[in-house]
């Protein structure tokens, strides 16, 4: 991992497309602002974790669905 | 093309309906390429109709997710979804986005979810598809379908 320092209003830049700029900085908080290319997904990284597992328990499914319809009728 | 799946042993499809999805699910960012099967026999019930879809992968047959259209199943089910997320999507058309939600089905029926927060949108007219995450507070990842 690298790790930075920034300042309020100082930028990182990924690639030759990706910013990421400090907008504000706060006692508990720091608010980021991520510009990159529409293709590239931004996520907080505890809401991609928990679809990833759902995602990947789905994959498991028991897939005899009948009795899942007759519960949906 | 012939694939031979798990869950439905060999079946042929049709090439010119494969889904692109360009950044894959989160989970399983290597699949890109997924076909979109009714689960079979829906057609004969009216309230089951374009509910149940199976979204199968193409480069590894063995896997394949249920997905359930909750926009329909759930009245008032209403994912908020910011322009960005679906960008790649092509330009936004209700008539031609699809909602669906990726299931969860353990061997208790009963204790299946679904991923309201995150949805699959598929634009089945360019044939492109992307799991996104809604801006609604009120819905997760696992939400009980009969409890």
């Amino acid at each position: 991992m690298l790790a930075l320092t920034r300042k309020k209003g100082e930028s990182i830049i990924i690639s030759d497309n990706i910013e990421v700029v400090i907008l504000g900085v706060g006692s508990e908080q720091v608010k980021v602002g991520i510009t990159a290319p529409s293709e590239i997904s931004i996520y907080r990284k505890e809401i991609y974790e928990q679809i990833q597992q759902q995602n990947e328990q789905a994959a498991l499914s028991n897939t005899d669905l009948d009795i899942l319809k007759n519960l949906m009728k | 093309m012939i694939l031979n799946t798990k869950h439905f042993g060999e079946i042929d499809i049709d090439e010119n309906k494969i889904i692109e999805f360009r950044e894959g699910l989160p989970g399983f960012t290597n699949l890109n390429r997924f076909v979109l099967i009714a689960e079979p026999n829906d057609h004969e019930t009216e309230e089951l109709k374009g509910l149940i879809y199976w979204l199968q992968s193409v480069e590894d047959p063995s896997i394949a997710f249920v997905m359930v259209n909750m926009v329909k199943y759930m009245p008032d089910y209403n994912p908020l979804i910011e322009p960005e997320q679906i960008q790649g999507l092509g330009d936004y058309d209700p008539e031609k986005f699809v909602f669906y939600n990726i299931a969860v089905i353990p061997d208790e029926i009963k204790e299946a979810t679904v991923n309201l927060k995150a949805p699959v949108v598929i634009n089945d007219e360019i044939k492109q598809g992307k799991q996104v995450i809604c801006t609604n507070e009120e819905y997760t990842v696992r939400h009980y379908m009969f409890k």
